[in-house]
């Protein structure tokens, strides 16, 4: 199984998703982005998909999930680059990811991220 | 259930068929590749392809999970005025107790999402399943051009 | 000629499970895909409901209380639009009908072989099967022409037009009904603009829609989370006083989606959110 490349931009795990994943792949890389991050106390994280051409409820769910649990660990997430039709699809079946960060692309995302945490800074010293 | 599915290898029906095993979780994305590769040679949009490759993907997931293994057949038509094909899923796990409450959305046994059946079933025009106790389930969607 | 409908259809009625039976034999040999398509109890269930009509039909099929081949035609009809649905071609399923011929014949030949009356009855059932077939033809050209009559309308009302309205900002006015078949056209359309133009704002305008219900609420939102998922933010404008009303009323919460009452006051947000100004 090919492992998914996690990077560093700044402060922000990137994770750019290349490959088609499996189940054990997609939890697999689950794993290891949540290590990255209690390793790095990275401030962000954000997740590639443009390359994804199939999101189906496990893939979504990991998704969501990976997002949620970066959240305990007190980072932001953001999904970017989700191909239309897999937005198309993903809503047919009926998906919900209501609370999930998204983006158009990567830049977008990193931007969003900066922004949700100057909010968060904001919060605490205002 | 009768078999007259035989006609299709006798080279006299209009249909070609495949089937590959399905025990692994790789093998869920070998018929994901297969029906989108048949998809793609018969020239349906990006956005179908995507979305019955996605029901392919929930139905062999669900042979792994529920049957341990399985087998998915492809049966492509290509002849004037009908053009398409059909996938059937098929195990010899336990089945299904009840069809109607596992074909609701969010319904799991196996703290899943509970969009497995419920899911394909809103993707694809044509579903159709049977499942027996202690027997099976044979789970069958088509796609037509 | 003296009516022969009451002895043929006593004829058919003892030999009644000889003829379904051959009549599906015929189809299994002969029709193969249809079998594969429809599946062998279908078969089963189709050629024994057809054959017992078909026995009852031929006894008053002179008379003017023909009631009961009324009722074979119906059913033959309904058999032929649901065979349509079901991708079967219209020849498919005129040869399913007329293959009941080959299970009939052999049967009279069999009891009447020497007799000079089979000549009247084979051409009593021929007529009939014949007619019943062209009838599955016509039914499947009519259920045609109704589907194309609807997919013109269809494409009237769905054409979707997408405006880059500034940098960064699509808008989708819609005018006329939303069905779910226009919202999945208009979520398309909507989200290849988006991907195309890579745009971080899409406005919905219903100015246009004359009645906002809660199926029509359910599409937006719809819509909207779609837009969402790719990356973009969805404003919906044109909620007017009376639209407002009904959606509470009615108990639909778009509290999730930014909702402006005109176009230009959802266009001045979206250059906010894009960070932009008009100069």
């Amino acid at each position: 199984m090919v492992d998914i490349p996690i990077l560093m931009i700044g402060k922000n795990v990137v994770v750019p998703i290349q490959t088609e994943l499996n189940d054990i792949g997609a939890k697999k890389m689950q794993e290891d982005v949540l290590y990255k991050i209690e390793k790095t106390t990275a401030s962000g994280l954000v997740i590639d998909v443009s390359a994804v051409s199939i999101i189906d409820s496990f893939l979504g769910r990991i998704l969501v999930d990976t997002s949620k649990m970066a959240k305990l660990m007190g980072t932001e997430s953001v999904i970017v680059g989700m191909k239309k039709e897999v937005v198309l699809t993903l809503i047919q079946l009926g998906l919900r990811m209501e609370n999930l960060n998204t983006a158009l692309n990567l830049e977008d995302g990193l931007n969003l991220l900066r922004k949700l945490q100057e909010t968060l800074h904001g919060k605490i010293s205002g | 259930m009768e078999k007259y599915q035989d006609s299709r290898d006798s080279g006299q029906g209009q249909s070609v068929s495949t089937t590959i095993f399905v025990a692994s979780y790789e093998d869920v994305i070998v018929a994901r590749q297969k029906v989108r590769e048949l998809m793609n040679e018969m020239k349906f949009s990006l956005l179908d392809q995507t979305r019955v490759v996605t029901a392919v993907s929930e139905l062999s997931r669900n042979i792994i999970v529920h049957a341990g293994k399985g087998e998915m057949t492809i049966i492509k038509y290509d002849e004037s005025g009908r053009r398409g094909f059909r996938c059937i899923f098929e195990d010899k796990g336990p089945g299904i107790a009840d069809i109607d409450l596992a074909m609701r959305e969010g319904y799991s046994t196996t703290n899943s999402l509970g969009l497995g059946l419920s899911g394909s079933k809103k993707l694809c025009k044509n579903f159709s399943i049977q499942s027996t106790r202690g027997k099976g389930t044979r789970i069958e969607i088509a796609e037509w051009k | 000629m003296t009516f022969i409908g009451n002895e043929i259809s006593s004829i058919l009625s003892k030999n009644r499970n000889k003829i379904c039976d051959s009549w599906k034999k015929q189809l299994i040999i002969q029709s193969r895909t249809l079998v594969e398509l429809i599946g062998l109890n279908q078969v089963e269930k189709i050629t024994q409901e057809i054959s017992d009509s078909l026995i009852k039909a031929v006894k008053t099929i002179n008379t003017h209380e023909h009631e009961d081949y009324k009722k074979l035609e119906k059913q033959v009809a309904e058999l032929s639009r649901e065979m349509s649905l079901r991708n079967i071609t219209p020849t498919e399923t005129a040869q399913l009908i007329f293959f009941i011929k080959d299970a009939i014949f052999p049967i009279l030949q069999e009891d009447y072989g020497q007799n000079s009356i089979i000549a009247d009855y084979i051409l009593f059932i021929n007529s009939i099967v014949d007619k019943l077939g062209l009838l599955t033809f016509q039914i499947y050209l009519e259920s045609r022409e109704e589907l194309i009559k609807e997919q013109q309308r269809a494409f009237m009302d769905v054409s979707v037009p997408v405006v880059k309205v500034w940098k960064d900002i699509v808008l989708i006015p819609l005018v006329g009904m939303l069905d779910s078949s226009r919202t999945q056209l208009m979520m398309e359309t909507m989200l290849s603009a988006i991907e195309d133009t890579q745009s971080k704002v899409a406005i919905i305008d219903i100015s246009g829609i004359p009645i906002v219900d809660s199926l029509v609420a359910r599409h937006l939102i719809t819509a909207a989370s779609a837009a969402k998922l790719m990356g973009a933010e969805c404003l919906i404008t044109g909620i007017r006083a009376k639209i407002s009303q009904t959606l509470v009323q009615l108990g639909v919460d778009l509290s999730g989606i930014v909702t402006k009452t005109t176009l230009a006051d959802g266009l001045q947000l979206a250059l906010q959110m894009t960070e932009q100004k008009l100069i």
